[in-house]
């Protein structure tokens, strides 16, 4: 028995997941890799132009990094002198050109652009945490096939793209994905690039790729503005200084390339899609004269560096190429270059044209090229053109699927759960929904993948016609206030200018709702209420003014969120603000439980002492952090936060059952009844774990944090100022709200992967769980102490179910939300907007979704468990709330 | 005669409307200098149905003096809380919230005296203060809020400024809020004779 409602959350989150996965499958854009490995026919053959090539990518380099700028303002201005003189000195030899980079702007989908000549498509996207190698042709493996050894050092995403390609003694490959680190990388590379280069081994090799990452992190670190950056394009300089003087000591033609994978945006961070995050720079440099030409146009794209280099290489253009030769690499042999890829272009059409009708007919459509390089050039653009639009074709199925699903699981949560089928019929629709998701996950067999979604279909729908046959299917009350703020956050899907400025509606929406609620407890003489719902919404206005803003609101908002100052500075503000929330939140808590009737008890002074243990150690912890200091200690600060709050979940269902017996009669003897005590316990439970929700915040975002948990400690004493509904809604904005504050924006581009280094040096399973709890910490703690903030008349909530009530609550209107934001990506699916706002939006929902509901259940299971033992279940309320 | 007050009241109502439309272009370029020069054209609307219905002169004059020193500083407070900027924009969110502490709370505060901390422990304390002048309260401060709407909009059009929606907004809701209570009296006196019955239990409640 005490195990429906787990049962029942297992259920409706088994349902979220499924609609959210089918959804995803019709809405995420995929593309089909043809495996075809490019051959060149006779008449293509070219003589190489040069016989080695030396490629140095410089991630985030910028197009403005490089080019020179009459008025230097920035500090990142004219820092690369040596590129500029040679520009200037000898324009034959080398070219500089903007080279755009085709969005998502992440360096694993750039590389795999510049390597295949292939447009991204969207499922790629999220796969940054572990490249997987590339199968289909590219320019690597046919310089392998002609023979060329390729050398390599650098970010290791290169390793893992192309595994088994690099030759085993030259092949250096570093970790990527600490941003902390400026120079470890750089150290590795310029040893090993220069070694490579001397007059002893460059003979063994005839690729050599470097990446560099110092420019990148020190934008993602410090952002552009800084020192740090500066320091890390002179040291760049001075690289392209000393491989342009060995470069040219050497005896063959050498090809030396220096380029950018993206740009980066004004705070130092990429993977979006605006002008400074795509603007990166590409120059060519050739040891062997003057080779290189003009060109009227102002930039290229960067798939283009893959015909270029395959004509400049003599090597057939790899197979799934989409890219045109840059005009001046062939200042001779351009329109010779330009018949290959038109040919090239027009086998991969024909042979994709295959598999997909509308676009062998809208290829065979395109009037054959003028033999002239105006023509050839507009044909390659128009083929191009037909594949990217094409490439954003979505599968409608699975999308209304999907919705489908949602949309009855929204509606399943929305009516008051009770049971109304049997068990044994809700296990097995657990297991088909189950079953569903693995199988479209893991599982690609098309039976399955065709079935699958079609079963799931029919057995929510059974299960909602049963609802409406035994006409148990009544929806709650509808309320005026709960509705028309939650109509409002729902609504905002409409526009992209309301997604833009979510944060602050949310605002608005949320001190409404606390306003309306206040006047009302007023006019009903509860003054103590008012007060608390009041400071709660100040407390929602002082935390809204911690702002990141994205990029599309930058005139509208200013970016707090990010300090500014020297480091010693920064640290001291740090320091000093988590040292208040050390002090001040424990205090916050207990006056709460005193306020709440509770005498000091041993569990309270226990949770006092484990909140302050705690929060001194995420003090110390970002105090060295911001110092850069002691790496160690950092980590085992991290570790022994979440020791403790575990270890305080395991004392906790120890000593609950004796601290129950004391809680039970506040200090003037009445009686408080098991509901308070357990509410208190629950409370209690909570706040000893929160540290590990705030341990993963940065310092501001810890901040943010203890000032929410002070709003949820709030509500909880104006617990009985709401229907139980508004309080959700309250609860549910209020979440969205601190996801603002803790510094995050619904785009890719805000999620701090550094987080995922809190507890360890390398990438381990824990860490996508830490940038987890950093983005959804909010949500988490909203759900966690859910159960605690509904009010006395709706008793037996606590001590009856409390994952049921706190899932059909807090996770049911994130799935509304995440409903109304894929319809709304749906109806928007050729919106200019969609991939920049709406698909992250949605995807921060559905994400919000799911970490609820695994909240909920984790959370619910062992609460139901530990109470529901300790206390017996209590007959009559149950059976009141079951009617 | 009641019925009276609430068509003057509905009708001295739509001034502010009439005079934001007559200045619109006005406002959009100078808000504060707009706002200042038609406050006092505000003002009279909202106290000529005042002095109509026959309320004491130096209780006006006491309502007036209030709601434009403590009620523009609450509502100054309450628009801050909602989102208003801080740091910048002073005298426009200050100019606003003047204009609504004028046509929302300087009625209430004339018709009845704002209820004291005493008068707080009885229920229903703050539903007897505003009873008679819903329209305008309801009105300004719906009408406000719901004027937040268009801003963030990407249209780039010179009147989604701050805060020139706001200020239209708590206009239009003003007209709309004293005419529909005009209206609702209106209905509820014609119907009073058949729902005799319902009012007295009321009473006895």
């Amino acid at each position: 028995m005490l195990l429906d409602g787990t049962l029942r959350s297992l259920w409706l989150a088994s349902l979220h997941a499924v609609g959210i996965l089918l959804f995803c499958r019709g809405f995420l854009l995929t593309r089909s890799v043809l495996d075809n490995i490019a051959q060149l026919p006779q008449e293509d053959r070219l003589t190489p132009t040069f016989d080695k090539v030396v490629i140095l990518v410089i991630d985030a380099l910028r197009y403005d990094f490089v080019s020179e700028q009459v008025n230097a303002t920035a500090v990142y201005h004219n820092r690369l002198k040596s590129v500029q003189q040679l520009v200037t000195a000898d324009p034959g030899r080398s070219f500089l050109t903007r080279f755009i980079a085709d969005p998502p702007t992440t360096t694993l989908q750039r590389l795999k652009g510049l390597t295949t000549g292939s447009l991204p498509t969207f499922v790629d996207a999220g796969s940054n945490f572990a490249g997987t190698a590339i199968a289909e042709d590219n320019w690597l493996l046919q310089s392998r096939l002609a023979g060329k050894r390729i050398a390599f050092t650098g970010d290791d995403t290169w390793q893992a793209l192309f595994p088994d390609t690099f030759e085993p003694e030259f092949n250096a490959p570093y970790e990527s994905f600490n941003v902390w680190d400026l120079d470890t990388l750089d150290r590795g590379v310029e040893a090993h690039l220069f070694d490579w280069l001397d007059v002893g081994k460059r003979n063994s090799w005839d690729i050599l790729i470097a990446h560099a990452l110092g420019v990148d992190h020190a934008g993602h670190r410090y952002g552009t503005n800084h020192v740090e950056l500066q320091r890390k394009l002179d040291e760049m300089d001075q690289w392209i200084r000393r491989l342009v003087g060995q470069i040219s000591d050497m005896r063959e033609d050498v090809l030396l390339i220096v380029m950018g994978d993206h740009g980066m945006n004004a705070q130092g961070d990429h993977g979006g899609d605006s002008d400074l995050e795509v603007d990166a720079a590409l120059w060519m440099y050739s040891s062997k004269g003057k080779i290189f030409g003009g060109t009227s146009k102002d930039s290229v794209r960067q798939i283009d560096l893959v015909p270029t280099l395959s004509g400049l290489l003599g090597l057939p253009t790899p197979f799934n190429s989409l890219g045109s030769p840059i005009e001046q690499a062939f200042s001779v042999h351009y329109l010779e270059q330009l018949r290959k890829t038109s040919r090239q272009i027009q086998r991969y059409a024909a042979l994709y044209g295959e598999q997909s009708d509308e676009i062998g007919r809208e290829v065979r459509a395109l009037p054959r090229p003028v033999d002239t390089s105006k023509g050839h050039e507009k044909y390659q653009r128009d083929v191009l053109n037909i594949f990217a639009r094409r490439w954003a074709q979505y599968d409608l199925t699975p999308m209304m699927q999907g919705l489908y699903v949602l949309l009855m699981s929204a509606l399943l949560d929305l009516q008051q759960i009770r049971r109304q089928s049997r068990k044994i019929v809700e296990l097995l629709i657990l297991l088909v929904n189950i079953g569903t998701c693995v199988s479209l996950t893991v599982i690609e067999a098309p039976i399955i993948r065709d079935y699958a979604p079609s079963i799931c279909l029919s057995c929510v729908t059974a299960q909602l016609s049963q609802c409406v046959v035994r006409s148990s299917l009544r929806l709650p009350d509808i309320q005026a206030l709960p509705t028309l703020l939650f109509l409002g956050h729902c609504l905002m899907f409409t526009s992209n200018s309301f997604i833009i400025h979510e944060d602050r509606i949310v605002l608005g929406l949320l001190q409404l709702g606390l306003s309306l609620r206040a006047i009302d407890s007023l006019n009903h003489s509860k003054a103590v209420h008012a007060i608390c719902l009041l400071i709660v919404g100040l407390i929602g206005r002082i935390t809204a003014s911690f702002r990141l803003c994205r990029e599309e609101q930058i005139n509208r908002c200013v970016s707090n969120w990010s300090m500014s100052g020297s480091v010693l500075q920064q640290t001291i503000v740090i320091a000093i603000l988590l040292t208040i929330v050390t002090v001040c939140l424990p205090k916050a808590s207990n006056i709460v439980f005193t306020f709440l009737g509770n005498r000091p008890s041993t569990s309270t002074v226990a949770l006092k002492i484990i909140m302050h243990v705690q929060l001194l150690g995420i003090t110390v912890l970002w105090t060295l952090d911001s110092l850069d200091y002691l790496p160690i200690a950092r980590i085992i600060c991290a570790w022994s936060v979440v020791i403790v709050g575990l270890g305080w979940a395991l004392a906790w269902t120890w000593f609950a059952s004796f601290t129950a017996s004391e809680l039970t009669s506040d200090g003037k003897g009445a009686t408080l009844g098991s509901e308070h005590v357990a509410r208190s316990l629950y409370v209690q439970l909570v706040l000893g774990m929160a540290g590990l929700v705030l341990l993963a915040a940065k310092p501001l975002g810890v901040v943010s944090l203890a000032l929410m948990l002070t709003q949820l400690l709030l509500l909880i004493v104006a617990k009985d100022s709401c229907e139980t509904s508004t309080m959700t809604v309250i609860l549910s904005l209020l979440c969205h709200l601190h996801f603002f504050s803790t510094g995050h924006q619904m785009t890719l581009s805000s999620i701090q992967w550094d987080t995922a280094f809190l507890l360890s040096r390398e990438i381990t399973a824990l860490s996508p769980m830490l940038v987890c709890l950093n983005a959804f910490g909010a949500f988490i703690l909203c759900t966690m102490l859910f159960p605690a903030i509904v009010r006395d008349k709706d008793r037996g909530h606590v001590a009856a179910g409390p994952s049921v009530r706190s899932h059909c609550s807090v996770s049911s209107l994130a799935a509304i939300l995440t409903f109304c934001s894929a319809s709304m990506c749906t109806h928007f699916r050729r919106h200019l907007m969609v991939w920049k706002i709406f698909a992250p939006r949605f995807m921060c929902a559905a994400f919000a979704t799911l970490v609820t509901d695994a909240v909920s259940i984790l959370v619910g299971l062992p609460l139901q468990l530990s109470i529901g033992l300790r206390f017996g279940r209590p007959k009559r309320v149950l059976s009141q709330h079951e009617d | 005669m009641v019925q009276r007050l609430r068509w003057l009241e509905a009708i001295s109502g739509t001034v502010p409307i009439v005079l934001t439309y007559a200045y619109f272009p006005a406002l959009i370029a100078e808000p504060v200098a707009t706002i200042a020069k038609l406050t006092p054209f505000v003002l009279l609307s909202t106290v000529i149905p005042l002095f109509a219905s026959g309320a004491p002169p130096a209780n006006i004059l006491y309502s007036v003096a209030v709601s434009s020193t403590l009620g523009t500083a609450l509502l100054y407070t309450v628009a801050v809380l909602f989102g208003a900027p801080v740091t910048v924009l002073f005298s426009e969110t200050a100019g606003l919230s003047l204009h609504c502490a004028l046509t929302s709370l300087l009625p209430a505060l004339t018709y009845t005296r704002p209820p004291t901390l005493d008068r707080l422990q009885r229920p229903h304390a703050l539903t007897e203060w505003a009873d008679g002048s819903y329209g305008y309260i309801i009105g300004t401060l719906a009408g406000a809020y719901a004027g937040c709407i268009p801003i963030p909009l990407d249209w780039d059009r010179p009147w989604q400024r701050w805060p020139v929606t706001v200020y239209t907004g708590a206009c239009i809701g003003l007209a709309l809020g004293t005419i529909s209570e005009a209206l609702y009296d209106l209905y509820t006196i014609r119907s009073k004779p058949k729902t005799a019955k319902p009012s007295s239990k009321a009473k006895t409640n």
